[in-house]
């Protein structure tokens, strides 16, 4: 298993390699000087070659790449070329520090109620194959995952912000109730980053009391322990975030949150649930269930203990790459509903040719699919012994 | 581990619990409280160690209303080293409007250039033989304070200029370049608190129009870090890159909270000085120092003025508020929640229509300072030719092209200086085919050629209604052999839709007399690098956005500037244009005679087409006309462009 898990963690240090090498290549040969770009015409020759030469830009590409993977082996991403949308000289680092937690808090919440209501709806129509109730849901999803996003996202906009004046136009603040906050020095990471933290550990929570309820007997008792062992997590929450004072703040980035969230979430819970749906139908006609129901086990039981259980594995697989993959649906996103995260920072900086940018948000991405494609093949070789031994 | 059920000895078993997992349940259930236990203490350690912010006290929204204008794209710093250097963009420039004090301004609608910092005119520049400089001499005002109340002095002007020329112009880049040229500006000095002297190495419009409008930098914030930076391995770097929060401004707004990609807020500065610009419908202007003194132009005001641009501020604030889209600003404009929009580029004609028939919107139009041409390239034949080029500017209808095609988006340009630029564009300039239909355009065409010596194997024909009956072909240079396969470079569509369409057809009409042309798309930089680092081209089209100074008259069209990487791409080189604008950009003390110079060199271009200017854009812009009033809404660029002492100074809340 050790040897196993080498092996996949050299194949992904390899692939990242080949990766960045990749991207900075395809930079390398887009027609045309990228200083173009970044100075007007009718600036002198001298101020362009300055700018050549500070930019190392008058270095052969072999070169170039050589520093370029140096630093990235001390883990410095490089700095940004001063081009429309970026400071020049500022470390891309800074600029994916400031960036990255405005999108994953965003699209993680997305991915997590795209999966849950993709699962739940799934196990369901499957189960009721052929009837209105897998129809409805199937015709509903399927219509929905197929409109243009920017379209949904206009269209939301339009109905829920400029008719109904129900929730604003975009951004992630009401600027009057951050702006005493602002005042004394908050940053919006100093919100975004304890809303991870309080995300992340309600996952946990949650997980562990899943765990440790689950073979309770009396269903009710069951339930009633997972209500109160959630009214205790939201109870110490919101205690923590009344004590920073910063629970107006976190509320507006959730009211901010609302449209992007709803957006996504219609157009793509449609995914996970067909294939919830797809695998479900493929386990359900293994022996397994036969025995099941031979013991005399509830139709739910059955369907929730033993069939969504067994279907569960792809569906994991999709979930551990849609969270990698998070950047994906955050370029359209950000940009229409003014999110300004990795998404929004990777298009202009493609736009604008700004490699240092380009490449150091890549490279984030990169990381994050192949620690989730490790993940899934521990996870796979975990659960199958015949991809453990090749 | 199987459970066991003996044979012949039937027992209860419940099968929804068989044994074999009970042992797991039980660890795994014991981990997972253990876990709960661990989450629980560190939830609690972390309620203890909360951090605890406590908001100030809200002073805008109680000293009274805030101007809110939309963005729709990112400014990236709040930095003069970088706003006006590297980083020189326009969302730059729209937050930090007019923070820094100028020397001189323009006026809006008339572009007059006019004290502002200083007091009076300048001095002539005037030879000084024993040091072999040239020198002139401005007075500063004396009421004009820095946000932390110091004055601002001559010491602060000097201070700019040295502190430009030690980190070096050509490295700081951008407006740097104009601002203090090192072949013109030798040194500046501070004669006393309030009088600075400018000494130069030659008299060059650049000092009027570029050194005498730069930002002054306080000296006090900045000589301490410019210092730091020197010493460091990249001085541009670092200094542009220095944070300005805290940055002493003496306009009418300070610089503000900056939340990258949300906002850019910034309060009323108490310390600032009004003043007051008056327009005089008989072309005179007059700036008020706000105690009483009066600076004059040459012409002397008239009756009532026609515009006052009184700079307040008129409110407590502005903030700048920042969206991904065009379309999600306009809705916003749309429901109120910003008063104004800055787009660059203008509102896109379906957000224009749309904002039309909202009530409290208006619209407003009005000329772009800029220029998108078709260039030849002189140095290949038959560019080189003037009755070809004058022959492709006959076949060319502008006014089709923008009326018929683009839908009235676009506007014909018939000079290389914009008619918006009314201080010195010359309006009666010869226009090639103006007024011509399809058919008398074809046969003047034909005429022109055939009077440069171009023969065809196929001549092109006309019939009486103006229909071509038979496309030119096989066209031959005077010497008789055929005109080579000739390539018009654009942007794509993807860049400038308007200039690719144009493109397409300046190529139909140019094949239609047998012209061998093949429109070729290009990325916007690939373009530039093949017109201007490599001069391969035969005709292109581009754009540029104008100084109101037209510089470009010089260092477009001037033969110096006709090698590689140089801006006088089409290779034209008149020795009678050399001098006269060697004479234009050197007449610093005479305006109108600099205006008449200007005027000589569009003529001798529309001539001798260098470059064929073809159309620009409007700017359309919409603000709510319930929430605010500009004092004019007439002027080149829009609003957003205009000189407007930093435009938002002077509007006023309804």
């Amino acid at each position: 298993m050790v040897q196993y898990v080498l092996r996949r963690l050299l194949q992904s240090i390899v692939l990242l390699a080949l990766v960045v090498a990749a991207v900075f290549l395809v930079f390398q040969v887009m027609p045309g000087d990228v200083t173009s770009l970044m100075i007007n015409p009718q600036t002198p020759p001298e101020a362009r070659e300055a700018m050549i030469e500070r930019l190392g830009l008058d270095r052969p590409v072999h070169e170039r790449f050589l520093i370029y993977l140096e630093r990235i082996a001390h883990l410095d991403l490089g700095t940004a070329f001063p081009t429309a949308s970026f400071r020049g000289g500022e470390p891309v680092v800074d600029l994916i520090a400031e960036r990255l937690p405005r999108t994953f808090l965003l699209f993680s919440i997305v991915v997590l109620l795209n999966y849950t209501i993709g699962f739940a709806v799934g196990k369901r129509i499957a189960w009721r194959r052929g009837s209105m109730a897998e129809l409805l849901p199937t015709s509903i999803g399927v219509v929905l995952y197929n409109v243009f996003t920017p379209l949904a996202g206009l269209v939301v906009l339009w109905l829920f912000a400029l008719k109904l004046r129900l929730f604003p136009f975009g951004g992630w603040q009401t600027f009057a109730l951050w702006r005493p906050f602002i005042d004394r020095g908050l940053t919006s990471n100093d919100v975004f980053l304890p809303m991870l933290g309080t995300g992340v550990f309600f996952v946990a929570w949650l997980g562990l009391l899943l765990l440790a309820t689950r073979r309770v007997d009396r269903r009710a008792v069951g339930t009633a322990l997972r209500i109160g062992g959630v009214a205790v997590f939201a109870a110490g929450a919101l205690w923590w975030w009344q004590r920073t004072g910063l629970l107006p703040l976190a509320t507006d980035v959730v009211y901010h949150m609302t449209l992007p969230v709803a957006t996504l979430v219609l157009i793509g819970f449609a995914s996970p649930m067909l294939v919830m749906r797809d695998s479900m139908l493929e386990t359900m006609r293994d022996d397994f269930v036969l025995t099941a129901r031979a013991k005399g086990l509830s139709e739910r039981q059955v369907r929730d203990r033993h069939v969504a259980r067994a279907a569960l594995l792809p569906i994991a697989t999709s979930f551990a790459l849609a969270v990698a993959l998070v950047l994906d649906g955050a370029v359209i996103t950000e940009t229409l509903f003014s999110w300004p995260g990795m998404g929004q920072a990777v298009l202009r900086s493609v736009i604008e040719q700004n490699y240092p940018v380009t490449i150091g948000m890549v490279l984030v991405v990169g990381v994050a699919v192949l620690v989730a494609h490790l993940a899934v093949d521990l996870l796979y070789a975990v659960i199958d012994p015949r991809v453990r031994h090749g | 581990m199987a459970a066991e059920i003996p044979f012949g000895a039937p027992k209860q078993v419940d099968c929804r619990r068989l044994p074999y997992g009970d042992s797991v349940t039980t660890t795994g259930t014991r981990i997972a409280l253990a876990g709960l236990g661990v989450l629980a203490a560190l939830g609690a350690k972390l309620i203890q160690s909360a951090p605890q912010w406590k908001p100030a006290a809200d002073e805008v929204s109680a000293a009274g209303q805030t101007i809110v204008v939309g963005l729709i794209d990112d400014p990236s710093s709040q930095n003069p080293w970088a706003i006006w250097g590297i980083n020189q963009t326009v969302w730059n420039s729209y937050i930090a409007q007019r923070a820094l004090p100028q020397l001189f301004a323009y006026t809006p609608e008339t572009w007059q250039w006019v004290p502002s910092l200083a007091v009076d005119s300048p001095t002539p520049v005037t030879f000084d033989e024993e040091k072999a400089l040239w020198y002139s001499t401005v007075k500063l005002r004396q009421d004009r304070s820095w946000s932390d109340g110091t004055p601002v002095t001559a010491h602060d002007v000097a201070f700019t200029f040295t502190a430009i020329a030690e980190l070096g112009a050509a490295r700081l880049g951008g407006y740097f370049t104009n601002l203090a040229p090192p072949e013109i500006l030798s040194r500046v000095e501070a004669l006393d608190d309030y009088t600075v002297e400018f000494w130069l190495q030659r008299p060059d419009a650049r000092y009027r129009f570029g050194t005498l409008l730069a930002p002054i930098m306080q000296r006090q914030f900045w000589a301490p870090r410019v210092k730091a930076a020197l010493a460091t391995d990249d001085p541009i770097n670092t200094i542009v890159n220095d944070d300005v929060t805290n940055e002493p401004v003496a306009g009418a707004f300070l610089r503000g909270v900056f939340e990258r990609g949300s906002f850019v807020d910034r309060r009323a500065n108490p310390r600032y000085t009004p003043s007051e610009q008056r327009l005089y419908a008989n072309g005179a202007v007059a700036v008020d120092d706000g105690h009483g003194g009066a600076w004059t132009g040459s012409i002397e005001p008239e009756g009532e003025p026609r515009v006052v641009v009184s700079s307040g501020p008129h409110a407590a604030g502005v903030h700048y508020r920042i969206y991904g889209s065009q379309a999600a600003s306009v809705l916003a404009l749309q429901a109120g929640e910003i008063d104004f929009l800055f787009t660059s580029l203008g509102l896109e004609k379906g957000f224009a229509d749309q904002l039309r028939t909202t009530p409290g919107i208006t619209i407003i139009e009005n000329p772009a300072n800029g220029i998108r041409f078709m260039g030849f390239n002189m140095r290949r034949e038959p560019m080189a030719r003037l009755p070809f080029r004058q022959a492709v500017a006959t076949l060319i209808d502008k006014e089709f092209v923008t009326k018929n095609v683009l839908q009235g988006v676009a506007y014909p340009l018939d000079s290389v200086v914009p008619p918006g630029n009314v201080a010195w564009y010359d309006p009666n300039l010869p226009v090639y085919g103006r007024g011509l239909t399809r058919g008398e355009r074809i046969r003047e065409a034909v005429r022109l050629l055939e009077s440069g010596g171009f023969s065809w194997t196929t001549r092109p024909q006309v019939a009486a209604d103006g229909t071509l009956t038979r496309p030119g072909e096989g066209l031959r240079l005077p010497n008789g052999k055929p005109v080579p396969p000739l390539e018009l470079l654009t942007p794509t569509e993807a860049y400038d839709a308007l200039r690719s369409t144009f493109g397409l057809w300046v190529e139909r009409w140019l094949r239609e007399v047998g012209i061998p042309v093949r429109r070729v798309t290009l990325a916007f930089n690939a373009l530039t690098d093949r017109v201007y680092d490599e001069q391969n081209m035969d005709m292109w089209i581009l754009g540029f956005s104008l100084d109101p100074y037209p510089s470009h008259l010089h260092n477009f069209f001037h033969s110096r500037y006709r090698a590689l990487r140089l801006r006088n791409a089409s290779g034209y080189a008149s020795p009678e244009y050399d001098a006269l604008a060697d004479e234009f950009v050197g007449e610093v003390n005479d305006l109108d005679h600099a205006k008449e110079l200007a005027f000589r060199l569009q003529e001798m271009l529309a001539h001798d087409l260098p470059y064929l200017p073809l159309f620009e854009t409007p700017i359309v812009e919409g603000y709510r006309s319930d929430r605010l009033r500009f004092p004019t809404t007439r002027t080149l660029d829009g609003l957003q462009g205009a000189p407007i002492p930093g435009l938002l100074d002077s509007v006023q809340l309804e």
